[in-house]
């Protein structure tokens, strides 16, 4: 088990509005996440000192955007607008995901470097399509996909939910009662950029492909916006405005799977199922004592695998599991009590991590899953910087 | 003032070899499907890398395969992934299974078939299409 279970909390939740080509730059939206983040935890930007985040724009064959304030956000320069920088001890920046930030995070909080860090991802949404390979030639790992036209991460998850589908007797009117619920569990979401906008199985059918099987309803939506959460010892989380959200232990796994296609069922499974096994270790817990999964889902097919490689169902018994309903607030293991980030947009992985922590500390509203005391949140798609996390509520 | 001349379709995005992947492309433009083999413990690698991810060893040679495959899975695009695919719609881009190691995938186009005979686990073999005197891409289609 971790030396440091319980020891590190998340002590305020903050979210920026979250919008579609926001006409407020990215770095006016972190900081009002921020300084959301900071109010919720009734602590001022002078408490901090350290600050964490992957600053990376996720943008696939056309040009990254790497313009500080517009396209990305990087703690260096953060710390400045904040007007905080003198006071920061320890400054984390990784290119994994954010969530391996929150890791970072606690370790630096439980080493003894800093008292209480910031942890946000601010993500911007580019001119253009998200996804359009626009150089004459494929260099690096490019070469071997783009050429074919696959280069694209919906194509990747395509390819994986087909052969789900296949091997275990499937097909899309199986996932249309889940797709519409979690944008059911939107509607009750008051970050949810789709809230307001419920759907239909019918509308799930209907939908836009964009690589079959996977549909526009399959894909987040890319926003502009920001989650932001402050990290501190539980000892002084404990005397702060909010109940802490204590972190129980973590995972992470370098899991890397076969080459040739991003993504494939298989290694999915596997790297889940590693993931799994060491966040078990970490906790001394299993899955019977989690009370609801925040499971990531910037594909809908990732839903499946984690539930699956989590170990609350076996390898393709997930679907069915969703669609009778056992993931529904009232079922047996609430999932994506938000909507996910199909209901509440692109953040990359802060929506699991956020609605995990809301949901231990009693803050979901009308959301709440009566007297959770353990949430998991899972992050990415399995493979190499995948993480996942267990928060307890505290006492 | 004239017209400019109407711009072609751009062509798909053609791969740049590099040191790693040169021995692949060019067994490719002799239409044969070559794969990187660890010395030590005989790993198959694709993309080929510097190190064998199987036993970290660093003696790779390229070996020749049969081409033989089977779909591990496939999907088809409506809208272009990038503008040299405008002419070419539907597209079925697919990853296969290569016969000679499990989980060895490669990701193609499959060519000489129809989407709606796909299945799972269907007999393929690999087909080279020279897009230029010096590109030829792997694609797979029906085994004969």
């Amino acid at each position: 088990m971790w030396d440091h279970r319980d020891e590190v909390a998340v002590a305020g939740l903050g979210y920026s509005r979250l919008e579609r080509r926001s006409d407020r730059s990215l770095a006016a939206l972190t900081l009002e996440a921020c300084d959301a983040a900071l109010a919720d935890a009734g602590l001022r930007r002078g408490d901090l000192d350290g600050i964490a985040t992957s600053p990376a724009m996720p943008r696939y064959g056309g040009r990254k955007g790497v313009d500080e304030g517009i396209d990305v956000v990087t703690p260096w320069y953060l710390a400045g607008l904040l007007g905080v920088a003198p006071a920061i001890r320890w400054i984390g920046s990784t290119n994994g995901m954010v969530t391996q930030s929150v890791i970072d995070g606690a370790l630096a909080i439980s080493g003894g470097l800093c008292d209480h860090v910031l942890v946000y991802r601010a993500l911007h949404v580019p001119d253009g399509r998200y996804v359009n390979f626009e150089s004459a030639h494929a260099v690096g790992g490019d070469q071997y996909l783009a050429p074919y036209g696959f280069s694209m991460p919906p194509a990747w998850a395509a390819v994986a939910l087909r052969r789900y589908f296949a091997l275990h007797g499937y097909d899309r009117a199986d996932f249309a009662p889940y797709i519409a619920r979690n944008r059911a569990n939107a509607q009750r979401n008051p970050n949810a950029y789709w809230r307001g906008k419920t759907i239909t199985m019918e509308d799930y059918l209907a939908a836009r492909m964009i690589a079959d099987p996977i549909s526009i309803l399959d894909c987040d939506i890319p926003v502009d916006g920001c989650c932001a959460m402050i990290l501190t010892s539980t000892q002084r989380a404990r005397h702060l405005r909010r109940p802490p959200a204590l972190l129980t232990g973590f995972a992470a796994s370098a899991h890397q799977g076969a080459g040739g296609t991003p993504m494939n069922l298989e290694d999915m499974w596997d790297g889940a199922k590693d993931v799994a096994r060491r966040l078990w270790e970490a906790t001394g817990l299993s899955p019977a004592d989690v009370d609801n999964a925040q499971l990531y889902d910037g594909f809908s097919v990732l839903v499946l695998t984690w539930l699956e490689g989590m170990g609350f169902c076996r390898d393709g018994e997930g679907l069915a599991f969703l669609r009778e309903g056992h993931g529904d607030p009232d079922g047996r293991l609430p999932i994506n009590t938000g909507g996910g980030a199909l209901g509440e947009g692109r953040l990359h992985g802060m929506t699991q991590l956020a609605e995990a922590v809301a949901q231990v500390t009693d803050r979901a509203g009308e959301r709440q899953v009566p007297g959770a005391s353990r949430a998991l949140a899972t992050i990415s798609n399995g493979l190499a910087k995948s993480t996942a996390f267990l928060f307890s509520r505290d006492g | 003032m004239k017209p400019m001349p109407q711009a072609a379709c751009p062509q798909r995005p053609l791969p740049l070899p590099d040191p790693l992947s040169e021995p692949f492309w060019a067994a490719a433009r002799r239409h044969e499907l070559h794969m990187q083999k660890c010395d030590a413990c005989g790993w198959m690698a694709y993309p080929p890398e510097v190190a064998c991810r199987n036993c970290g060893g660093a003696g790779l040679g390229f070996t020749p395969l049969s081409g033989r495959a089977t779909l591990h899975s496939w999907t088809v695009l409506h809208d272009p992934p990038s503008p040299g695919f405008r002419d070419r719609l539907p597209v079925i881009l697919a990853v296969v299974e290569l016969e000679e190691q499990a989980r060895l995938l490669m990701s193609g186009n499959l060519v000489d078939i129809a989407a709606d005979a796909l299945r799972i686990g269907l007999p393929l073999e690999a087909r080279f299409e020279d897009v230029t005197k010096d590109c030829t891409l792997v694609q797979f289609g029906p085994a004969r």
